[in-house]
């Protein structure tokens, strides 16, 4: 049992040390953090989500959108997966249903595709 | 013996649920011992005979020999079924797969993808991925229902 639940406070804390990481940084790092964009020079349907991750930690929701709206979408995912480890199993009305998770993998596709077709 | 999942009557030394497919010692919403639906999904005990119910992980059967096991278990905790999307779907095709436990099958969507996204000047490459996102899905959503997969089972 000490095993199950340190897998699930293993996950929550990376989850929530990633989140943190990104709102206690002050800028991201200079160097190209994307092997495929380095390797093709081409925008994948993520491209910006980095970007758009670390200006929603700081509260900048617009520059977040332009960037990339899966990044927003992502924390929303994140998030709900911190609530669903929270639960520990019991069920989470609305966030914890099959339909708004598939909901929001479907956000992630329509807004990636977008994106991809409109910097093509 | 019946099926946690869905209550059908089992031989006692069964592995596969042949009515659901699932796993049945894995389920809980029917008693092992009565078959009878207990409503309450934290119950540990049946409300209507008293016996334990199910939601231990039950060992994959050991190899055979001259025989490989290319079932893939559910893990506890469950994957979460939308990470693995997001994971397959936008990070590498394939990756969700592998985590999941379908590593050759992931291995091979990670190769296609790469040489057939990067083939077609990347036309290809959304189809991909959103492809690979949704069968990361529907797999990790059987493996966290208790259903096993094989290893090449897609969606």
């Amino acid at each position: 049992m000490g095993f199950l639940l340190d897998r699930r406070a293993i996950e929550a804390a990376l989850i929530a040390g990633g989140l943190a990481t990104f709102a206690l940084l002050e800028r991201l790092p200079a160097v190209p953090l994307c092997v495929l964009k380095l390797a093709t020079g081409v925008d994948c349907p993520t491209c910006g989500t980095t970007r758009a991750i670390f200006s929603l930690m700081h509260g900048d929701v617009a520059a977040a959108w332009a960037f990339n709206p899966v990044g927003i979408v992502v924390v929303a995912i994140l998030l709900r997966r911190l609530v669903m480890l929270a639960a520990n199993g019991r069920r989470v009305a609305v966030v914890g249903s099959d339909g708004f998770g598939a909901a929001l993998l479907m956000l992630v596709f329509v807004f990636g595709v977008t994106h991809f077709l409109a910097a093509r | 013996m019946h099926c946690g999942h869905c209550g059908s009557q089992l031989a006692p030394q069964a592995v596969v649920c042949v009515t659901c497919g699932g796993m049945p010692r894995v389920g809980r919403r029917f008693c092992l011992n009565c078959g009878k639906e207990n409503a309450n999904p934290q119950a540990v005990v049946c409300v209507h005979c008293g016996a334990a119910l199910g939601g231990g992980m039950m060992p994959p059967p050991p190899p055979q020999p001259g025989m490989t096991n290319d079932y893939v278990y559910p893990s506890t905790p469950a994957r979460d079924p939308v990470l693995m999307g997001v994971l397959s779907g936008c990070l590498l095709a394939g990756i969700g797969q592998i985590i999941l436990g379908q590593q050759n099958k992931g291995l091979v969507m990670l190769i296609v993808s790469v040489v057939v996204g990067l083939g077609s000047g990347l036309i290809l490459a959304p189809v991909l991925w959103v492809i690979a996102g949704i069968d990361a899905y529907l797999i990790a959503q059987k493996l966290q229902r208790g259903i096993p997969v094989r290893q090449w089972d897609f969606f």
